[in-house]
Protein backbone atom coordinates (compact mmCIF):
# COMPACT_ATOMS: atom_id res chain seq x y z
CA UNK A 1 0.00 0.00 0.00
CA UNK A 2 1.11 3.47 -0.78
CA UNK A 3 1.19 6.09 2.41
CA UNK A 4 1.81 9.65 2.38
CA UNK A 5 2.29 11.90 5.56
CA UNK A 6 0.13 14.40 6.40
CA UNK A 7 0.98 17.53 8.14
CA UNK A 8 -0.76 20.35 9.08
CA UNK A 9 0.64 24.02 10.47
CA UNK A 10 -2.91 25.92 9.58
CA UNK A 11 -5.83 25.52 8.21
CA UNK A 12 -5.05 26.60 4.28
CA UNK A 13 -1.53 25.46 5.43
CA UNK A 14 -1.16 21.67 5.29
CA UNK A 15 1.05 18.95 3.37
CA UNK A 16 0.57 15.44 2.10
CA UNK A 17 4.24 13.82 1.03
CA UNK A 18 4.59 10.55 -0.34
CA UNK A 19 6.37 8.24 2.00
CA UNK A 20 8.85 6.93 -0.46
CA UNK A 21 10.00 11.37 -0.53
CA UNK A 22 10.89 11.19 3.08
CA UNK A 23 14.59 11.39 3.90
CA UNK A 24 16.36 11.42 7.18
CA UNK A 25 14.44 12.39 10.53
CA UNK A 26 16.86 14.40 12.66
CA UNK A 27 15.99 15.35 16.33
CA UNK A 28 18.09 17.96 17.88
CA UNK A 29 19.85 18.01 21.15
CA UNK A 30 19.51 21.63 21.36
CA UNK A 31 15.38 21.98 21.16
CA UNK A 32 12.65 20.18 21.26
CA UNK A 33 12.16 19.85 17.73
CA UNK A 34 12.35 16.83 15.29
CA UNK A 35 13.71 17.61 11.91
CA UNK A 36 11.95 15.86 8.67
CA UNK A 37 13.77 16.13 5.49
CA UNK A 38 11.93 15.06 2.47
CA UNK A 39 13.50 14.59 -1.02
CA UNK A 40 13.94 17.86 -3.21
CA UNK A 41 13.34 17.49 -6.97
CA UNK A 42 17.03 19.07 -7.73
CA UNK A 43 18.54 15.63 -6.07
CA UNK A 44 21.73 17.93 -5.09
CA UNK A 45 20.25 20.90 -3.62
CA UNK A 46 18.91 21.58 -0.02
CA UNK A 47 16.39 19.30 1.24
CA UNK A 48 12.93 20.45 2.04
CA UNK A 49 12.44 20.75 5.51
CA UNK A 50 9.45 20.10 7.94
CA UNK A 51 9.90 20.87 11.95
CA UNK A 52 7.75 19.68 14.60
CA UNK A 53 7.45 20.17 18.10
CA UNK A 54 8.04 17.16 20.52
CA UNK A 55 7.75 16.86 24.36
CA UNK A 56 11.03 17.58 26.11
CA UNK A 57 12.95 14.58 26.10
CA UNK A 58 10.63 12.57 23.34
CA UNK A 59 12.62 12.81 20.15
CA UNK A 60 13.58 9.46 20.49
CA UNK A 61 9.97 7.89 20.92
CA UNK A 62 8.57 10.16 17.89
CA UNK A 63 10.72 9.05 15.49
CA UNK A 64 9.99 5.30 16.47
CA UNK A 65 6.36 6.13 16.27
CA UNK A 66 6.58 7.93 12.61
CA UNK A 67 8.83 4.98 11.28
CA UNK A 68 6.24 2.25 12.68
CA UNK A 69 3.54 4.26 11.15
CA UNK A 70 5.16 4.06 7.72
CA UNK A 71 5.57 0.16 8.44
CA UNK A 72 2.35 -0.68 10.03
CA UNK A 73 -0.17 1.51 9.31
CA UNK A 74 -3.17 0.60 7.41
CA UNK A 75 -4.23 4.13 6.63
CA UNK A 76 -2.56 5.40 3.43
CA UNK A 77 -3.01 8.77 4.85
CA UNK A 78 -0.93 9.21 8.09
CA UNK A 79 -1.56 12.22 10.18
CA UNK A 80 1.32 13.07 11.65
CA UNK A 81 0.30 16.23 13.16
CA UNK A 82 -2.49 18.72 11.97
CA UNK A 83 -2.69 22.04 14.10
CA UNK A 84 -6.13 22.47 13.04
CA UNK A 85 -7.48 19.42 15.08
CA UNK A 86 -5.25 19.32 17.50
CA UNK A 87 -4.51 15.04 16.48
CA UNK A 88 -1.13 14.05 16.28
CA UNK A 89 0.52 10.53 15.70
CA UNK A 90 1.34 9.73 19.42
CA UNK A 91 1.68 11.37 22.48
CA UNK A 92 5.14 12.29 21.44
CA UNK A 93 4.44 15.07 18.91
CA UNK A 94 2.99 17.58 19.52
CA UNK A 95 2.25 20.03 16.67
CA UNK A 96 3.94 21.43 13.31
CA UNK A 97 6.45 23.89 14.02
CA UNK A 98 6.55 26.13 10.99
CA UNK A 99 4.22 27.28 7.89
CA UNK A 100 4.18 24.64 5.36
CA UNK A 101 3.29 26.73 2.65
CA UNK A 102 5.86 28.91 3.11
CA UNK A 103 9.02 26.85 3.56
CA UNK A 104 8.48 23.91 0.95
CA UNK A 105 8.16 24.28 -2.36
CA UNK A 106 7.00 28.03 -2.58
CA UNK A 107 5.50 29.34 -5.89
CA UNK A 108 7.44 32.47 -5.49
CA UNK B 1 6.91 2.06 -6.94
CA UNK B 2 3.26 3.23 -7.90
CA UNK B 3 3.03 3.47 -11.60
CA UNK B 4 -0.02 5.07 -11.97
CA UNK B 5 -0.33 8.69 -13.85
CA UNK B 6 -2.25 11.70 -12.78
CA UNK B 7 -4.35 13.41 -14.88
CA UNK B 8 -5.91 17.07 -15.58
CA UNK B 9 -7.54 17.68 -18.16
CA UNK B 10 -8.90 21.72 -19.06
CA UNK B 11 -11.79 22.55 -20.60
CA UNK B 12 -10.02 23.52 -24.27
CA UNK B 13 -8.76 19.44 -24.24
CA UNK B 14 -5.25 20.42 -22.71
CA UNK B 15 -3.99 17.09 -21.18
CA UNK B 16 -1.59 17.24 -17.93
CA UNK B 17 -0.09 13.45 -17.50
CA UNK B 18 2.33 12.93 -14.71
CA UNK B 19 3.67 9.89 -13.07
CA UNK B 20 2.92 9.13 -9.59
CA UNK B 21 6.31 8.98 -8.47
CA UNK B 22 7.13 12.28 -10.03
CA UNK B 23 5.00 13.54 -6.98
CA UNK B 24 6.31 15.44 -4.46
CA UNK B 25 3.76 16.56 -2.53
CA UNK B 26 -0.16 17.82 -2.32
CA UNK B 27 0.22 21.01 -0.57
CA UNK B 28 -3.85 21.27 1.56
CA UNK B 29 -4.85 24.79 0.75
CA UNK B 30 -8.27 24.77 2.16
CA UNK B 31 -10.31 25.56 -0.98
CA UNK B 32 -7.51 24.13 -2.82
CA UNK B 33 -5.18 21.84 -3.33
CA UNK B 34 -1.44 22.23 -5.08
CA UNK B 35 -0.05 18.94 -6.72
CA UNK B 36 4.15 19.55 -6.82
CA UNK B 37 5.82 17.53 -9.71
CA UNK B 38 9.18 16.99 -10.17
CA UNK B 39 10.26 17.48 -13.60
CA UNK B 40 12.14 15.53 -16.20
CA UNK B 41 15.46 17.14 -15.89
CA UNK B 42 14.36 17.59 -12.36
CA UNK B 43 15.51 20.84 -12.62
CA UNK B 44 12.20 22.46 -12.35
CA UNK B 45 8.74 22.21 -10.08
CA UNK B 46 5.62 21.47 -12.06
CA UNK B 47 3.07 23.00 -9.77
CA UNK B 48 -1.13 22.57 -10.57
CA UNK B 49 -3.65 23.64 -8.45
CA UNK B 50 -7.37 23.05 -8.30
CA UNK B 51 -10.16 24.04 -6.22
CA UNK B 52 -11.70 21.62 -3.73
CA UNK B 53 -14.42 21.92 -0.76
CA UNK B 54 -12.44 20.44 1.79
CA UNK B 55 -8.72 19.55 1.01
CA UNK B 56 -8.36 16.90 3.44
CA UNK B 57 -11.01 14.87 2.32
CA UNK B 58 -10.11 15.25 -1.08
CA UNK B 59 -6.32 14.22 -0.14
CA UNK B 60 -7.86 11.07 1.70
CA UNK B 61 -9.89 9.94 -2.07
CA UNK B 62 -6.74 10.92 -3.93
CA UNK B 63 -4.83 8.20 -1.85
CA UNK B 64 -7.34 5.83 -2.14
CA UNK B 65 -7.29 6.02 -5.70
CA UNK B 66 -3.40 6.02 -5.63
CA UNK B 67 -3.99 2.70 -3.58
CA UNK B 68 -6.66 1.18 -4.82
CA UNK B 69 -8.14 2.12 -8.41
CA UNK B 70 -7.92 -0.37 -10.83
CA UNK B 71 -7.71 2.15 -13.67
CA UNK B 72 -3.44 3.06 -14.55
CA UNK B 73 -5.25 6.80 -14.79
CA UNK B 74 -6.19 8.84 -11.91
CA UNK B 75 -8.41 11.34 -13.28
CA UNK B 76 -8.10 14.62 -10.88
CA UNK B 77 -10.63 16.74 -12.73
CA UNK B 78 -11.66 16.85 -16.51
CA UNK B 79 -13.64 19.47 -17.36
CA UNK B 80 -14.04 18.30 -20.69
CA UNK B 81 -16.98 15.73 -19.38
CA UNK B 82 -17.11 17.50 -15.99
CA UNK B 83 -15.48 14.63 -13.97
CA UNK B 84 -13.61 13.67 -11.18
CA UNK B 85 -12.39 10.52 -8.97
CA UNK B 86 -13.68 12.95 -5.82
CA UNK B 87 -16.87 14.60 -5.24
CA UNK B 88 -14.48 17.84 -3.42
CA UNK B 89 -13.14 18.92 -6.45
CA UNK B 90 -14.98 22.22 -7.76
CA UNK B 91 -16.98 21.36 -11.13
CA UNK B 92 -16.96 24.30 -13.82
CA UNK B 93 -12.86 24.99 -13.16
CA UNK B 94 -9.56 24.52 -15.30
CA UNK B 95 -6.37 23.84 -13.69
CA UNK B 96 -3.67 26.66 -13.20
CA UNK B 97 -0.47 25.48 -14.65
CA UNK B 98 2.88 27.05 -13.25
CA UNK B 99 6.49 25.48 -13.20
CA UNK B 100 9.59 27.03 -10.84
CA UNK B 101 12.66 26.46 -10.24
CA UNK B 102 13.91 23.63 -8.31
CA UNK B 103 14.91 24.51 -4.40
CA UNK B 104 18.07 26.13 -4.46
CA UNK B 105 20.82 23.91 -6.38
CA UNK B 106 23.73 26.61 -6.46
CA UNK B 107 24.77 28.53 -3.26
CA UNK B 108 25.75 31.71 -4.21
CA UNK B 109 27.31 32.87 -7.25
CA UNK B 110 29.78 30.92 -9.92
CA UNK B 111 31.59 32.92 -12.10
CA UNK B 112 31.35 32.20 -16.21
CA UNK B 113 33.21 33.41 -18.63
CA UNK B 114 32.12 32.12 -21.78
CA UNK B 115 28.07 31.54 -22.47
CA UNK B 116 26.03 28.95 -23.84
CA UNK B 117 26.99 29.44 -27.45
CA UNK B 118 30.87 29.41 -26.81
CA UNK B 119 30.76 32.91 -26.43
CA UNK B 120 33.86 34.93 -23.93
CA UNK B 121 31.46 36.92 -21.71
CA UNK B 122 32.89 40.55 -21.69
CA UNK B 123 31.91 39.91 -17.72
CA UNK B 124 31.85 37.27 -16.01
CA UNK B 125 28.30 35.91 -15.76
CA UNK B 126 27.17 35.50 -11.97
CA UNK B 127 24.82 32.66 -11.46
CA UNK B 128 22.54 33.16 -8.65
CA UNK B 129 20.76 30.65 -6.62
CA UNK B 130 18.17 29.07 -8.01
CA UNK B 131 19.40 29.97 -12.06
CA UNK B 132 19.62 26.39 -12.94
CA UNK B 133 18.91 26.32 -16.33
CA UNK B 134 21.76 28.14 -17.12
CA UNK B 135 24.24 26.36 -15.23
CA UNK B 136 22.99 22.95 -16.84
CA UNK B 137 22.90 24.48 -20.55
CA UNK B 138 26.70 24.96 -19.87
CA UNK B 139 27.36 22.38 -18.62
CA UNK B 140 25.73 19.98 -20.57
CA UNK B 141 27.75 22.09 -24.21
CA UNK B 142 30.78 21.56 -22.18
CA UNK B 143 31.13 25.45 -22.30
CA UNK B 144 32.48 26.26 -19.35
CA UNK B 145 34.85 28.00 -17.64
CA UNK B 146 35.30 28.59 -13.70
CA UNK B 147 36.34 32.20 -12.30
CA UNK B 148 37.17 33.18 -8.82
CA UNK B 149 35.96 31.54 -5.88
CA UNK B 150 33.01 29.34 -5.04
CA UNK B 151 32.49 30.82 -1.98
CA UNK B 152 28.99 32.47 -1.58
CA UNK B 153 28.71 36.77 -1.91
CA UNK B 154 26.23 36.01 0.77
CA UNK B 155 28.45 33.53 2.91
CA UNK B 156 28.36 34.20 6.59
CA UNK B 157 31.31 36.81 6.93
CA UNK B 158 29.84 37.87 10.50
CA UNK B 159 29.41 41.67 11.06
CA UNK B 160 28.87 41.37 15.22
CA UNK B 161 30.25 39.99 18.08
CA UNK B 162 28.45 40.10 21.57
CA UNK B 163 29.61 38.88 24.81
CA UNK B 164 26.92 37.88 27.19
CA UNK B 165 29.05 39.13 30.55
CA UNK B 166 30.28 42.45 29.20
CA UNK B 167 33.60 41.40 27.81
CA UNK B 168 35.26 42.64 24.73
CA UNK B 169 36.10 40.39 21.66
CA UNK B 170 37.57 40.68 18.59
CA UNK B 171 36.69 39.27 14.97
CA UNK B 172 38.91 38.59 12.28
CA UNK B 173 38.80 37.06 9.27
CA UNK B 174 35.50 36.98 6.85
CA UNK B 175 33.35 34.73 4.69
CA UNK B 176 33.31 31.25 6.36
CA UNK B 177 35.62 30.87 8.68
CA UNK B 178 37.71 33.07 11.16
CA UNK B 179 38.95 33.88 14.67
CA UNK B 180 37.37 35.25 17.82
CA UNK B 181 39.35 36.58 20.31
CA UNK B 182 38.86 37.48 23.68
CA UNK B 183 40.61 41.16 24.51
CA UNK B 184 39.54 40.96 27.92
CA UNK B 185 39.13 37.60 30.44
CA UNK B 186 35.87 36.08 30.00
CA UNK B 187 34.16 35.27 33.13
CA UNK B 188 32.18 31.66 33.71
CA UNK B 189 29.05 31.29 31.89
CA UNK B 190 29.31 34.48 29.36
CA UNK B 191 28.15 33.51 26.21
CA UNK B 192 30.35 35.06 22.76
CA UNK B 193 27.39 35.30 19.94
CA UNK B 194 29.07 35.74 16.33
CA UNK B 195 26.22 37.17 14.04
CA UNK B 196 26.59 36.39 10.35
CA UNK B 197 26.38 39.15 7.59
CA UNK B 198 24.07 37.63 5.73
CA UNK B 199 21.10 35.07 7.12
CA UNK B 200 20.33 31.89 5.61
CA UNK B 201 16.79 30.22 5.07
CA UNK B 202 18.44 26.96 6.69
CA UNK B 203 20.36 26.52 9.50
CA UNK B 204 24.34 26.81 9.33
CA UNK B 205 26.00 24.14 11.25
CA UNK B 206 29.45 25.85 12.37
CA UNK B 207 32.55 23.68 13.43
CA UNK B 208 34.47 25.40 16.00
CA UNK B 209 38.04 24.71 17.54
CA UNK B 210 39.04 26.43 20.72
CA UNK B 211 43.18 27.31 20.73
CA UNK B 212 45.47 26.04 23.42
CA UNK B 213 42.95 24.17 25.90
CA UNK B 214 40.62 27.62 26.01
CA UNK B 215 37.52 26.33 28.14
CA UNK B 216 34.61 27.13 25.72
CA UNK B 217 31.93 24.87 24.04
CA UNK B 218 29.51 25.81 21.31
CA UNK B 219 25.79 25.99 22.69
CA UNK B 220 23.45 26.82 20.37
CA UNK B 221 23.19 27.92 16.03
CA UNK B 222 20.85 28.76 13.85
CA UNK B 223 20.38 30.75 10.28
CA UNK B 224 22.01 33.70 11.70
CA UNK B 225 24.81 33.08 14.64
CA UNK B 226 26.04 30.77 16.79
CA UNK B 227 26.69 30.98 20.33
CA UNK B 228 29.82 29.72 22.48
CA UNK B 229 29.72 29.84 25.86
CA UNK B 230 32.77 30.35 28.79
CA UNK B 231 33.69 27.09 30.75
CA UNK B 232 33.92 27.11 34.51
CA UNK B 233 37.87 28.03 34.32
CA UNK B 234 36.67 31.51 32.60
CA UNK B 235 39.36 32.14 29.69
CA UNK B 236 41.96 34.29 29.78
CA UNK B 237 42.82 37.26 27.70
CA UNK B 238 43.88 36.97 24.12
CA UNK B 239 42.43 33.30 24.16
CA UNK B 240 40.99 32.40 20.97
CA UNK B 241 39.01 30.13 18.88
CA UNK B 242 38.08 29.35 15.19
CA UNK B 243 35.35 28.42 13.20
CA UNK B 244 33.89 26.90 9.91
CA UNK B 245 30.40 27.34 8.84
CA UNK B 246 28.18 26.63 6.17
CA UNK B 247 27.29 28.61 2.98
CA UNK B 248 24.06 29.09 1.84
CA UNK B 249 21.64 31.34 0.83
Amino acid sequence: MAKSLYFSFGSNDALLVPAERVGRIVKSHLANTLNIYIDSASRVGDPQLITLNVPAGKGTEAVRDINNALKNSRDGVIVIADNVSGASLSENIISVATSLNANIYPST
Amino acid sequence: MNKKNIVFINDDGTVYSFRYEDLLGIKGLGSGVLFCFDSDKHNEIIQIIISVTDHFSFLRDFQDQVNFSKQDFIIVLDSVKDYSFSNYVEKDQNVAFLSIASPTILNGNLNLSIDEDGNLLSAPYNVTAGDVTAVSNLISNNNVTFEGSLIDNSSPDPTAVTDGAGETVAISGKDSAGVVEFTTAGASGSNVTVTYGTASTQTRIPVVSMLGGVDAYLVSYDQTSFTVRVGTTGVVINSKFTYITQDHS
